[in-house]
């Protein structure tokens, strides 16, 4: 038992009020670990001083791995000894992150062995994130998760662990199998998850529709989001009883529609399917009255991340449609080329949205062999600045094709 | 080329650059193939090797990650020295 | 913040980052904190030499702040130019951004990830600065208060913080949350184009 090295009065104030509080769970974490002790009084000190105190990176992982453990250190050793070390362990999380209790009980009993007993569950890279550690544990720790079936996630200039929605396991708005997916694409690519060869990281993660629970949309340099081609299909009794139960359908549904593509008389709804986009909002309000039918597939965007460093981008959309049925080699296969693109084309730390840019669409459709389609730009280019190859001419314009 | 010589070819090359540049798999792969006219996914596999026994080690710093030659604190803490 | 929560007519995701990398998808977030740096970082010549690839930071402004500094072996940084991203300390520790006594908070607001009825958007600047006040931030928490109170009063039922303002317009969202206008607001990083108001039809 170790006593509460540090006073901590700032930090004090947030154990009060009703909700969870992370200060009490790093003090409950204190009572075994000099590590969580030590972080207290780095933060509190950090809240007096209004400044942070950690520094990331280095040397430190397990032997052939390149990434999954993140370097990270106090700069303040001397006056927190207990987190001169305090390394994150990335653990590649099951799909949609389903896990029995046991196997919770059974990773937190090896964390409060080897580390500090603290853990995020889940990181936002979605990993299942140990936090703290020392540098001579990590093999201990690599050994005993990976003996009981466990194995580490992406760091680094590498592919990140793929994460996905929980998907058909709990959701019939789901148009794919997210979770098997994504056990896929990481089975296929773990030698680019552990070893890092790549300019910088590449994310992928997968939604099952277009609500994208995974945020897939706004933080994958590759977001697959689940889609149809098919009929809305319309069960007007459940209409009714949504009507009845007191939703405004017109105000609600059909002047919220963004293509005004629905019609209620009070009595019947209609939709007029080929004006659809596909956004979800009646689905989602009205999931037991609509749902979507005919061939389910996905779209295919790419480009998204945070500000740094030239600014956030959202994923825009490279294939309008693909299906995507085990063993997704079509998927795979396109990912490859994808990345043997960027590869090609790329200084060191520029995601491949931001090479996208800068090389131009053309080049990168060219490469993974994807036509161009409206359905990629919001609108065309609108100068009379344009590229030409001589070979456009025979393929297109002496065609006449317009 | 034997594996043997490959990997002390890919050792020399990672000391050229030791402390001047930061080396990624893929410089190392590109460097030694045109020193050696060894095809690249040969230098890559030799490398990997080299990584898997700790000869070379992947490191990160300033966002990236790269390749290294270990340290002396490094193999001690594997257990290599 | 519950029982304002429970009157907004959408959800409502409030995200907090501790820097401008914006982990997860704070960036596109209804109510978002972001903290920030506003000086230039000073640089530490002698440690620059030592410990930091020298084009590697002049690469990784994204402004070309930077440039080399062969006389002291190090490098200089354009005031002008420099917006206090951060990103050469990433490549850099000798130039340390922190500074206690003008690092802050911005807020930014309207994000959202789903495509339903429109499409995802990027928070965006509502309040350029706070001072760092720990423990409890009195005043961020506030402000956020504030914002959520006009959203969740004047929106529309399905409608989320950006596509209330949307409908509303700006101009109208600064007006009704009584927030004040900056030069702050206006963008001239790389995205000022496409954010100009390219017609006189707006509200008074």
């Amino acid at each position: 038992m170790s006593k509460k090295k540090h006073e901590t009065p700032m930090l004090d104030e947030l154990k009060k009020g009703p909700w969870p509080s992370f200060v009490k769970e790093i003090e409950k974490a204190a009572v075994k670990s000099e590590t969580a002790n030590d972080t207290l009084g780095q933060v509190e000190k950090s809240y007096r001083t209004r400044r942070g105190y950690w520094k990331h990176g280095g040397i430190v992982g397990v032997l052939g791995y390149g990434g999954g453990v993140i370097g990270r250190y106090t700069s303040l050793p001397e006056e927190f000894p207990g987190v001169k070390f305090f390394h994150t362990v990335r653990i590649n999380q099951p799909s949609g992150w389903f896990y029995t209790s046991k196997a919770l009980r059974e990773i937190c009993d090896i964390w409060d062995k080897y580390g500090s007993g603290l853990t995020n569950i889940h990181g936002s890279t979605g990993d299942l994130v140990l936090l703290g550690t020392n540098t001579e544990s990590l093999e201990a720790i690599f050994a005993e998760y990976s003996s009981r079936g466990w194995d580490l996630g992406g760091s680094g200039s590498a592919m990140r662990t793929p994460s996905c929605c929980l998907g058909p396991a709990r959701c019939e708005w789901s148009n794919i199998n997210t979770l098997e997916i994504n056990y896929q694409l990481t089975q296929e690519f773990q030698d680019e998850l552990h070893r890092p060869a790549f300019p910088y990281k590449f994310k992928i993660k997968t939604s099952g529709c277009a609500v994208d629970c995974v945020a897939s949309i706004a933080r994958a340099d590759l977001s697959i989001i689940g889609t149809w081609r098919g009929k809305i299909q319309i069960d007007q009794s459940e209409v009714q009883n949504y009507a009845k139960k007191g939703m405004n359908i017109n105000a609600e549904i059909v002047n919220m529609c963004p293509t005004q593509c629905i019609t209620y008389d009070g009595k019947e709804m209609k939709i007029d399917d080929a004006e659809c986009s596909r956004c979800m909002h009646c689905i989602a309000k009205m999931t037991k009255a609509l749902r979507p039918s005919g061939e389910r597939g996905a779209t295919l965007l790419m480009g998204s991340k945070a500000p740094i460093v030239v600014g956030s981008l959202l994923s825009w959309v490279i294939v309008p449609f693909i299906k995507l049925e085990p063993p997704y080699k079509e998927l795979k296969e396109l990912i490859r080329k994808m990345i043997e693109w960027w590869d090609e084309n790329s200084k060191p730390r520029e995601r491949i949205g931001e090479v996208i840019e800068i090389k131009g669409m053309r080049s990168f459709l060219e490469y993974i062999g994807v036509p161009p389609s409206p359905a990629q730009v919001k609108w065309p280019r609108k100068d009379p600045f344009i590229f030409f190859k001589d070979e456009d001419f025979e393929k297109v314009f002496k065609k006449g094709k317009y | 080329m034997e594996k043997e010589e490959l990997k002390n070819k890919i050792f020399e090359y990672m000391q050229k650059y030791k402390g001047k540049k930061k080396l990624k798999e893929k410089d190392v792969w590109k460097g030694v193939g045109e020193e050696t006219g060894v095809p690249g996914d040969e230098v890559k596999k030799a490398l990997r090797e080299m990584i898997d026994v700790g000869k070379l080690m992947y490191s990160y710093g300033g966002g990236a990650s790269s390749v290294e030659i270990p340290s002396e604190e490094y193999l001690k803490e594997k257990g290599l020295l | 913040m519950s029982t304002c929560a429970a009157q907004s007519t959408n959800k409502v995701r409030l995200a907090v980052a501790c820097c401008v990398n914006m982990c997860g998808a704070v960036h596109c977030s209804d109510i978002a904190l972001v903290a920030l740096h506003t000086k230039v970082p000073p640089i530490d010549h002698e440690r620059v030499g030592k410990i930091c690839e020298i084009p590697t930071v002049i690469s990784s402004c994204p402004t070309r702040a930077i440039s080399p500094d062969p006389a002291k072996k190090s490098v200089k940084i354009n005031e002008e130019k420099c917006m206090y991203c951060g990103n050469c300390f990433t490549v850099c520790p000798a130039i340390d951004i922190h500074n206690p006594e003008s690092d802050g908070v911005a807020i930014v607001v309207g994000g959202k990830i789903g495509s339903l009825r429109s499409a995802p958007k990027f928070s965006k600047l509502a309040i350029p600065f706070f001072y760092n006040e720990p423990p409890r931030w009195p005043k961020i928490i506030a402000a956020v208060k504030n914002i959520l109170e006009v959203y969740a009063k004047n929106a529309r039922k399905h409608e989320r913080v950006g596509e209330w303002i949307d409908r509303i317009g700006w101009e109208k969202f600064f007006k009704l949350t009584g927030i004040e206008f900056t030069f702050q607001h206006i963008d001239d990083f790389t995205f000022m184009r496409e954010t100009m108001r390219t017609t006189p039809a707006f509200k008074w």
